[in-house]
């Protein structure tokens, strides 16, 4: 983070406040399970809206000297959390009732986990990666929403539904409650101030907090607050992580022009609050000293519902802000696409090359089409935004469970090789891989739908879905599948590490017949113990996914075409599961608990990423990479796919056009997601450590470029000298 | 026509503008003692090891017709016939020098034809010398000027200016260094006189599309006012003054000195620091010459 004068003390305050605040857990806790043994008889809709109103009584709130947003509520929220099962007090619902419908589903899956095969949650339900209906909020406020829900309920005659939309009201109007808090709280301190301007700061508070979110915000400031204060106070109270700001651009322009027209904001002040909201996020996580998951997504980009591109004066001023204060604890998703102008392309272009490791590119051409395919409006498609790393939601109208389950198809392969004797050729073991995969996946989706179908007993979220298309129109909560779209997806890991070993195992016991299918299924048990010459030789003799050769890139695309279609299958709420591969870390998690792999890998090291090639075999070529993916129809793969890009440092006058021409190439070859890495210190001293794993890592040496863990120490701990600079 | 390459780097972003792929031509007729491409200057083939990728299976032994048996005899007696480079799957040895076909390295560069038309980049001749093959820089030069893609060539322009002059239309971006003005420090450091290289600078400066000279700081050798102003002041003497880039010497490559097997000279020398090279680049600048530092 690198601030102006001007914003400094915003860092300051907010720092001060992280540091040292109490999430007031013990009281609130203490408050939550008396209310509970009053009110646990009743229909789990109306219990949620007892917990709403008690907290909305309850947490203290608190307001910032130097910053205009009100949202921060004392919730038994921890410092580093962002809402949803972190804030013990807003999932207390959750706690105590769900772990007889939970905990079979953590017993079924035990063994698997410790062997590596899956890693998720404790949880079948996915509580996390969400994105409220800011749009709906926005255009109606929480007085609409009101409304509505009050309508519905007249008319209503089913007891269930009654009782949903009577938590909407109560709940929406303890939301009310709490926003009125804010505005007692800014009367207070501006009755209080010492000066005039702080006195005229908390008056803007007061009446902003007075207005918004019951009613829809007229500015962008009001805007601004309406979608920062759902996040916040929703997500601590309702217990459910909400890990997007949603599509900030799209949403917020209108409010901007018209507030420029009016004269009522310079550009300057518009992104003075944009810093603000970066700040917050980077020192609530502390995200300059330590690393800690924010969740805290914003989507720039992308279009509209009609289709028409977005790339306005909003956009600019968030990237703005990223260049100048160098942010790196929320993450600025850019939907592109090959309608979008160059200059946008650049301006990402600008960012990468200046070191800031923050964006993530996403294929609008790919991923709407994706959406379409699978049967969902383009009206709505067009609306995505991702959940928190690149995994997509529609905004508005989708609830995707995700972000939980992460399901290893290496370790898949492995054991489908060990539970039979031999193959008669290379098709009978790809139908018993896939068919194990299949059964695989079929079991965790059944596993899955058994929790969650109990998911409204014992926590629907009213709050949530009072947002949603479709909830207020159906009677039912998200927990019950009354989002337009209820999906679930869940991660495929381990893309390339899959299609190398299917590869090499075709042929080396196939094609050269080098050796038996049981002597190597020996030699891989022993992770290659006395084998390294052959090891050595699958490595740099087989051929390789992301070396852009021909052959590997169909068998690549045919495999993955064929593992997209063990997805579709019914969810609990209605839905269908979806295909998806994105990795966070897990990667990495599961690979250290899995055995060698026939592709050369060592046992207990990392699984390749997303779209991305084995990060042990040798690419001479980034471009090569790109080239690779563009063999495969991620078209398939509607929760999105990542492509990761290790590039040189390079200068911005020699970079921008560079990483412009690569932004616009993974356009071309229609790729989903797309990031780059540009290097960092931190990462060449932890390529040091573990060279297998940062194999890729390309670095400019002197009038030569070289893999960096090929160098001898001596020239590596100069480049790492280097990098500081 | 062959020729003889010692490598092809793709996705090449420092020898020139936008995205290039650089071909080392190998044998030099200079032998500069910082030299960071050592298996640049010799003609003929060679193999080197990289110890760390050894994993002793011993297979390089075995196809070796010259060894005794013992692994290190290999560099003895080597020809650089590339049997146990074949044989080697970790890639820990290693050949430098192959025989290619214009064709050959035609198909190699085409495959980033895009990457070129987009970024503005195109394809560097490094070495090596360059002009120590020109026949076949001509045929390649040549090719790729029908397809209309961007060529720089990297020289050190000791060589007869009849054959630069045959290259001139073809090339796009001239790279020549420029070591030093004093002709007997010059003789020292690199082996030969620097007066046909200053005399074909002149040349350049007026004939070549696009001149782009480079300096690189050597410490004990060129580091210091006096020998930069020497080589400033030649340069803003030139009836068009080039753009000038200056190159802090680094010590990186002295692990390839190792898998040659050979001593590397400069191997001690301390880099000059950023402040030092800014204050080497006002040299330049002050004679109104357009200065970069290029790390």
């Amino acid at each position: 983070m690198k601030l102006a004068s001007d914003l400094k003390p915003i860092a300051d305050e907010f720092d001060m406040y992280y540091s040292n605040f109490d999430p007031d857990t013990d009281r609130l806790i203490q408050l939550v399970s008396e209310m509970y043994e009053d009110f646990k008889s009743q229909p789990s809709y109306l219990l949620k809206s007892s917990l709403h109103e008690l907290l909305s009584r309850e947490c203290k709130v608190k307001l910032f000297k130097e910053s205009p947003f009100f949202f921060e509520i004392s919730s038994g929220r921890p410092r580093y959390s962002w809402g949803g099962l972190q804030s013990p007090v807003g999932s207390y619902l959750h706690n105590i009732t769900a772990s007889k419908w939970l905990d079979p589903y953590a017993d079924a899956l035990a063994s698997d986990r410790a062997e590596g095969m899956i890693h998720c949650w404790n949880n079948p339900v996915g509580f996390d990666h969400h994105c409220p209906g800011y749009d709906r909020l926005l255009s109606i406020g929480i007085k609409g929403i009101i409304n509505q829900a009050e309508t519905a309920l007249k008319k209503s005659g089913e007891r269930k539904k009654s009782d949903f939309y009577t938590s909407v009201v109560r709940s929406a109007k303890a939301l009310i409650h709490l926003a009125g808090r804010f505005a007692q709280k800014a009367a207070e301190l501006a009755e209080a101030a010492e000066t005039e301007t702080e006195r005229m700061h908390y008056e803007k508070i007061r009446t902003t907090a007075e207005k918004v979110p019951l009613n829809p915000p007229e500015t962008f400031y009001e805007a601004l607050c309406t979608i920062l204060f759902f996040r916040e106070c929703v997500g601590s109270i309702e217990g459910i992580g909400f890990s997007t700001l949603g599509h900030l651009d799209r949403m917020l322009f209108p409010y901007y022009e018209a507030d420029l027209a009016a004269g009522r904001i310079t550009e300057e002040e518009a992104l003075k609050l944009i810093h603000t909201l970066f700040i917050y996020t980077e020192t609530r996580f502390n995200a300059e000293r330590s690393y800690h998951e924010t969740s805290t997504t914003i989507m720039i980009g992308g279009c509209d519902k009609n289709g028409n591109i977005i790339y306005n004066d909003v956009t600019k001023l968030i990237l703005k802000a990223l260049l100048e204060g160098r942010y790196v604890g929320t993450k600025v998703n850019c939907r592109i696409s090959s309608k979008h102008p160059r200059e946008y392309f650049r301006k990402l272009a600008e960012i990468q090359t200046a070191n800031i490791p923050s964006i993530v590119m996403q294929n609008d051409d790919v991923i709407i089409a994706a959406r379409v395919k699978l049967g969902q409006a383009l009206e709505d498609a067009r609306l995505y935004v991702s959940g928190g790393c690149h995994e997509v939601v529609l905004g508005g109208t989708e609830v995707n469970t995700r972000a939980d389950t992460w399901v290893s198809l290496p370790a898949i392969l492995l054991r489908s090789l060990y539970s039979n004797e031999c193959f008669d050729d290379y098709q009978s073991l790809y139908a018993s891989f896939m068919h194990d995969a299949a059964a695989y996946y079929e079991r965790i989706v059944s596993l899955k739908n058994e929790g969650e179908k109990h998911w409204c007993e014992f926590d629907p979220l009213p709050l949530y879905s009072s947002t949603i298309t479709g909830c207020l129109e159906s009677g039912r909560d998200i927990t019950e599948g009354g989002a337009k779209y209820s999906s679930t997806a869940i991660s495929l890991l381990g893309t390339a590490t899959l299609i190398d070993s299917l590869y090499s195992l075709k042929t080396l016991i196939f094609d050269e017949k080098r050796l038996t299918l049981g002597e190597f299924k020996r030699i891989i048990a022993d992770d290659y113990a006395n084998y390294e010459d052959l090891r050595q030789y699958i490595i740099h003799r087989i051929p390789k996914y992301g070396t852009n050769n021909a052959v590997l890139n169909r068998f690549a695309a045919n495999i993955l075409s064929d593992i997209a279609k063990i997805a579709g299958q019914e969810n609990a709420r209605g839905g269908k599961y979806l295909p998806a591969f994105y990795p966070h870390d897990v990667f990495r998690l599961l690979g250290h608990k899995l055995g060698a792999t026939p592709d050369g890998r060592k046992a207990h090291t990392p699984l390749s990423r997303g779209a991305s090639p084995s990060e042990f075999i040798e690419i001479n070529n980034p471009a090569d990479i790109i080239r690779s993916i563009g063999a495969i129809d991620f078209t398939d793969y509607a929760d999105s796919f990542c492509t990761e890009l290790t590039l040189p440092r390079m200068s911005s006058e020699r970079g921008i056009p560079v990483i412009t021409a690569l932004i616009e190439f993974f356009l071309e070859m229609k790729g989903s997601s797309l990031q780059f890495n540009m290097l960092n210190r931190e990462m060449l001293i932890e390529a040091q450590k573990n060279p297998a794993e940062h194999a890729d890592i390309i670095v400019r040496v002197c009038g030569y470029s070289a893999y960096f863990i090929h160098l001898s120490r001596e020239t590596q701990d100069e480049i790492i000298a280097r990098a500081i600079r | 026509m062959k020729g003889r390459i010692f490598n092809i780097q793709h996705f090449s972003i420092h020898d020139g503008p936008g995205i290039r792929t650089t071909v080392f031509l190998k044998g030099c007729n200079l032998r500069c003692y910082w030299c960071h491409n050592p298996e640049s200057q010799s003609y003929l083939p060679e193999i080197g090891l990289y110890p760390a990728r050894c994993i002793g299976c011993g297979k390089c032994v075995s196809s070796c017709p010259k060894s005794d048996g013992v692994r290190s005899a290999i560099f003895q007696n080597c020809d650089g016939c590339g049997r146990c480079v074949e044989t080697c799957y970790t890639g820990a040895r290693k050949q430098y020098g192959e025989d290619c076909t214009v064709d050959e390295i035609l198909s190699d560069i085409m495959v980033d034809r895009d990457l070129y038309d987009k970024t503005g980049g195109g394809v560097t001749f490094s070495g090596g010398e360059p002009y120590m093959q020109t026949d076949f820089l001509i045929e390649l030069l040549t090719a790729l000027k029908s397809e209309g893609i961007n060529t720089a060539v990297e020289s050190a322009v000791y060589v007869n200016w009849s054959k630069i002059e045959k290259t001139l239309s073809l090339i796009d971006l001239f790279i020549c260094d420029i070591k030093s003005a004093d002709d007997e420090k010059h003789i020292s450091a690199t082996s030969v006189s620097n007066r046909l290289i200053f005399d074909n600078i002149k040349k350049l400066s007026v004939c070549a599309n696009n001149l782009l000279l480079r300096t690189p700081v050597i410490p004990g050798f060129n580091d210091n006012y006096h020998d930069l102003s020497a080589i400033a002041d030649f340069i803003a003497s030139l009836p068009r003054i080039p753009k000038h880039e200056l190159l802090p010497f680094n010590g990186t490559c002295k692990e390839k000195y190792k898998t040659l097997n050979r001593e590397f000279k400069a191997e001690n020398l301390t880099p000059p620091s950023r402040d030092e090279m800014e204050r080497f680049a006002d040299i330049f600048r002050l004679r109104g010459i357009d200065c970069a530092i290029n790390e």
